[in-house]
Formats: structure tokens, C-alpha cells, sequence
């Protein structure tokens, strides 16, 4: 396990992690949520020891840097392009190889998982983002690390692409390895992500399972419609039930699809779409972060 | 450390700018020695006994520049590019980091400066040759000339090391390694024979080849001393910021 504990960074006056702790486990992807500038890419380097700050995160009980291999440890993707535009991705590899004492063959071997066999002896100045991730993912998958560490790699990446990251890891993390990864993308962490970390302005707002954080912030709903929508919203007012209108139906809460059911067919009404209304993360996390988003972009006419 | 070691090395020789920059120091070397100095001597030029010795002292005191670019590039590459978080992840300590490097670059700086030490005497008593025109018996002291070179060498590139940790930029510590001893010129108004303590100057005193050294008593050996004095203020700064300092 990962124990990040008591995080905290300043740059001059302004806190940019505010005392974060929270835990990384085996066999989980956890996923890493946060508006822009909330502190995630500087909370991952301080757990790194990239940057200095205040707390300590433990890799299994001890320090990074105690360990004889590091890379035995953790692999980390921190930026994509990070890499000398004109040396080849092979010789980056075999560098980066050298310096974390890896047998060299793994440098075949990594490129061939991340299917950068073919541009191996070229070099990376000119590859696209998506390449560049690659390249990333495969200096972190190098010597078989326990945990992975990245920051937002699904970035650049193609459709093909985002589904294959999203099985390997899964596939990485169920092999007893522990994967926590950043991104933006709210939809793909629903669906990779077992837990969830989510942070706003420096300061932890959620350390939960994933179908845990979206159930506690965002209430299901039954969506229903009916042929006679004015009669079903003036029974259920009766009743002190709660729903807002949406398209051409009702949006019901703290009610079941059974329940919503019977009052339908107790006052003869006609059902013609009936079923449950999942809370995404995105809601999830919308509701979590409200008012800690570090820049927020204004839309014309609406009022916030 | 073995490994990092090994890096290091690897980081050299995998880009392309150190090759360019090693071809255009040997370019250097073979037209100052050969064509300008060789090439174009005259017989009056080449009378004074200690000829081969002024010329390799000055190709060193001017091509030691390049073999330094190289260990700036060696560090501000990773800054620039950001394989610093790699390096700084793979490694124990960052000590470790700095102290391979440091080990790499001194190895590198003195084998490009015992290649042109050797090849610049070389080049222009062929190009004598070639131009049929004799010198006279030529006073060439081996052994205080292979320390002199080689130390000169050696402590321009790890002092460009140091600066390259202190900056983290690459133009930026180019120019600083360029603009030093200009400044140290202009001190010597108010320095006078005393300039000689300060770094660049007692490193060209080193070499005896400075321009603001001339009038000082300082022997090559004490010189040596000074620039070691200021090396290891330097590389303590160096240390010292780089471990506590965030990677980017």
C-alpha cells in the first residue's frame, strides 16, 4: 500500500496541498480527480520527493528512497514528452534502464506492450502526444513496479487507444500491482477507477470507492413519462414527492421503479418509459468540487 | 552507482549536440594548429624554443569551452526536457545524481582534453613539415604540461557542471561560463596583481596562459589551489540547492 500522509505544500503565501492523506492499495486502480490547478500533479511529486514539502508518503511501510531499487517500487508517467527530442526511444528507454538497474531486454519488452516496436529507433521529437504517452507508460512499466504512478495518461490518446490504456491497467492493477492515475477524463475514470481520490484548492475532498463516492453525492432518480404528465405530477405532489420536469417526463426521487409503477397503474395511467437514472461522476464530482475550481470560465448571459 | 555511472555516460553519447560540438572543437583544433599557427608560421616565428608549448597552452586555454558546453548540456538537458524526475525517481539519493554526473564529466572533459592536447602539437609540427620550414630544439616539459592541460580542462568543464546545477538553463549557464572572465578583466583595474585569486584567472594561471596573470607571482601549483578553493565552494552550493531544491 501507498500511505500518503499529511501532505502539504506552499509556494510563497499560497498552499497548494493542504495536509492530504490518503492510502493507495494493491490490486485497485485509484483514480486521482481535481479541477485544474488543484494541486494533483504537485501532490504526485511530492509523494515522489520531486519537490520538497511537509508529510511523507510510505511505499509499503518505508520510504522511497530507502529501498536499494526504486524502480522495483513505483513507475511513473509525470509528463508525456518528458524525453530528449533527439535521442531515440530505444536509447531513452535503455538510459532510464540503466539508471534503475532493469536488464536491458525489458526495453524490447515494454515497447512491444505499448506497441512502439516499429518507431523504436527513431526519435521521439516528432511523435504525437498519443505516442508520447506511450513512450511514457512504457518507461514507467520498465522494471514491473509494484505501483504505477500517472498523471493524466490517457491525454493525446486516440478511442483505440483510451480503451486499451483503460484494460491494461486494469489488467496491470488485478495482477496485485497498485495503479493510481490522474485525468481529466470523467467518463473514462467511471469506468477504470475502483477508488477514487478527488481533491479541490490543495485539500482532500473525497477518499472512497468509486460506486461509494457517486452514490453519496448524487441521488439516483427514476425517469418516467406517462400519457398523462400533468395528472402524475399533481399525485405525486400530493404525496410531498419530490421531481423536477425533464424532456417530456418526471425526474422522481427517493422513489423505486416499482413504486413509480404501482401509482401509475393505481390511477390508471398509461406508462411509456419507466427506468433509473444513474448519477454519473461527472455529477458526482460537479457536486464534490463546487466552488473550489481554481479558474472558472464565465458562458455569456448565464448567471453563475 | 555503477549503473548511474553508466547513464550518465549513455546521456552523453546518445544526443546528437555532443557530437557536434566534439566536431567542431576538433574543427577548431585542426585550423588553429595546423592551418593558422602550423600552416602559416615563418621562420622567425618559430625561433623561440618554448613555440610548441605556447601553442598547445593556447588551443587548450580556448578549446576547454566545448568539452564544459557538454557537461551544461549534460545537466540543463534533463531541467529543459524534464528527465530529471525520471532520474531523481530511478535513484536512491540525489547526491548519487549529482555525484555521477560529476564523476562522467570529469572523465569525459579529460579524455576530449588529452585528445586535443596531444593532436595540437602534432598538427602544427605536420603542417611545419608539410611547409618545409624548421624550428629550433623545442622545450617541452611533459610532465607540467600534462597536469597543466589536464587540470585546466578538467576544472573549466566541472565548473561549468556546477553552474549548469546552480541555473538549470542552458543559455543561461553558457552565458554565465562566457561572462565571467570578462568581468574578472574588468576587475583587474581594481584587483591589479591580485586578480590572479580570483577563479578564472588563477585557472589560466594554471595554464600560464592567462591575459590578467602576467604580472603575478603565483605559482601554477598555488593557482591550482585557488580554483580548487572556489571549486569546492561552488560544488557545495551546487549540492546543497539541488537537494533541497523541487526538480522543476
Amino acid at each position: 500500500m501507498i500511505e500518503a500522509k499529511n501532505l502539504s505544500k506552499k509556494y510563497k503565501d499560497k498552499l497548494v496541498v493542504d495536509n492530504l492523506s490518503f492510502a493507495i492499495q494493491k490490486g485497485k486502480v485509484t483514480g486521482f480527480l481535481g479541477p485544474n490547478g488543484a494541486g494533483k500533479s504537485t501532490t504526485m511529486k511530492l509523494m515522489l520527493g520531486l519537490i520538497n514539502g511537509q508529510g511523507e508518503t510510505l511505499f509499503n511501510g518505508k520510504k522511497l528512497n530507502s529501498y536499494s531499487k526504486p524502480s522495483s517500487q513505483v513507475g511513473i508517467l509525470l509528463e508525456a514528452k518528458a524525453y530528449h527530442p533527439t535521442r531515440t526511444a530505444k536509447q531513452h528507454l535503455k538510459i532510464l534502464a540503466t539508471e534503475g538497474n532493469i536488464p536491458n531486454k525489458r526495453v524490447s519488452e515494454v515497447l512491444e506492450i505499448v506497441g512502439l516496436n516499429d518507431v523504436a529507433k527513431k526519435g521521439p521529437g516528432k511523435f504525437s502526444l498519443g505516442m508520447s504517452q506511450r513512450l511514457g507508460l512504457a518507461a514507467a512499466l520498465l522494471a514491473e513496479p509494484t505501483y504505477l504512478m500517472l498523471d493524466e495518461p490517457a491525454n493525446g490518446l486516440d478511442p483505440e487507444g483510451i480503451v486499451w490504456l483503460r484494460e491494461f491497467l486494469k489488467n496491470y492493477a488485478d495482477n496485485k500491482h497498485g495503479v493510481f492515475v490522474s485525468s481529466h477524463l470523467l467518463s473514462e475514470m467511471s469506468q477504470l477507477a475502483d477508488n477514487v481520490v478527488v481533491i479541490g484548492r490543495g485539500k482532500l475532498l473525497a477518499n472512497t470507492s468509486m460506486s461509494q463516492f457517486i452514490a453519496g453525492n448524487v441521488a439516483s432518480t427514476v425517469y418516467v413519462r406517462v400519457n398523462d404528465l400533468d395528472k402524475l405530477a399533481k399525485i405525486l405532489t400530493q404525496k410531498k414527492i419530490s421531481y423536477i420536469k425533464k424532456a417530456k417526463g418526471l425526474e422522481v426521487d427517493d422513489l423505486k421503479t416499482d413504486d413509480i409503477g404501482k401509482i401509475a397503474f393505481d390511477n390508471q395511467l398509461q406508462v411509456l418509459e419507466l427506468g433509473n437514472k444513474m448519477a454519473s461522476l461527472e455529477e458526482a464530482f460537479l457536486e464534490v468540487t463546487a466552488g473550489s475550481e481554481e479558474y472558472q470560465g464565465k458562458v455569456k448571459g448565464k448567471k453563475s | 552507482m555503477i549503473n548511474q555511472l553508466k547513464a550518465e555516460l549513455r546521456k552523453i553519447l546518445s544526443v546528437r549536440s555532443s557530437y557536434v560540438i566534439m566536431a567542431i572543437s576538433t574543427f577548431f583544433v585542426v585550423l588553429i594548429n595546423f592551418y593558422v599557427v602550423g600552416w602559416h608560421s615563418t621562420k622567425l616565428d618559430v625561433l623561440s624554443p618554448s613555440f610548441l608549448t605556447n601553442q598547445d597552452l593556447q588551443t587548450i586555454s580556448f578549446i576547454a569551452i566545448f568539452p564544459a558546453i557538454i557537461s551544461i548540456l549534460l545537466v540543463t538537458h534533463e531541467f529543459r526536457y524534464n528527465t530529471i524526475d525520471y532520474s531523481l525517481t530511478l535513484s536512491r539519493s540525489r547526491s548519487r545524481v549529482l555525484l555521477a554526473k560529476l564523476l562522467v564529466v570529469s572523465f569525459v572533459s579529460l579524455i576530449l582534453i588529452a585528445f586535443f592536447g596531444a593532436i595540437s602539437p602534432l598538427l602544427g609540427i605536420l603542417a611545419l613539415h608539410l611547409n618545409h620550414v624548421n624550428f629550433v630544439h623545442q622545450h617541452y616539459a611533459f610532465g607540467p604540461m600534462i597536469w597543466h592541460i589536464l587540470y585546466y580542462g578538467w576544472a573549466y568543464s566541472i565548473i561549468a557542471l556546477f553552474l549548469a546545477f546552480l541555473i538549470r538553463n542552458q543559455i543561461g549557464s553558457v552565458v554565465t561560463l562566457l561572462i565571467f572572465p570578462t568581468i574578472e578583466g574588468i576587475l583587474s583595474i581594481w584587483f591589479k596583481q591580485n586578480t590572479v585569486y580570483l577563479p578564472f584567472s588563477a585557472l589560466h594561471k594554471v595554464l600560464g596562459a592567462g591575459q590578467n596573470v602576467s604580472s603575478s607571482t603565483l605559482s601554477p601549483s598555488s593557482a591550482a589551489l585557488v580554483a580548487l578553493g572556489y571549486l569546492v565552494i561552488l560544488g557545495g552550493l551546487s549540492w546543497i540547492l539541488f537537494i533541497k531544491r523541487d526538480s522543476s
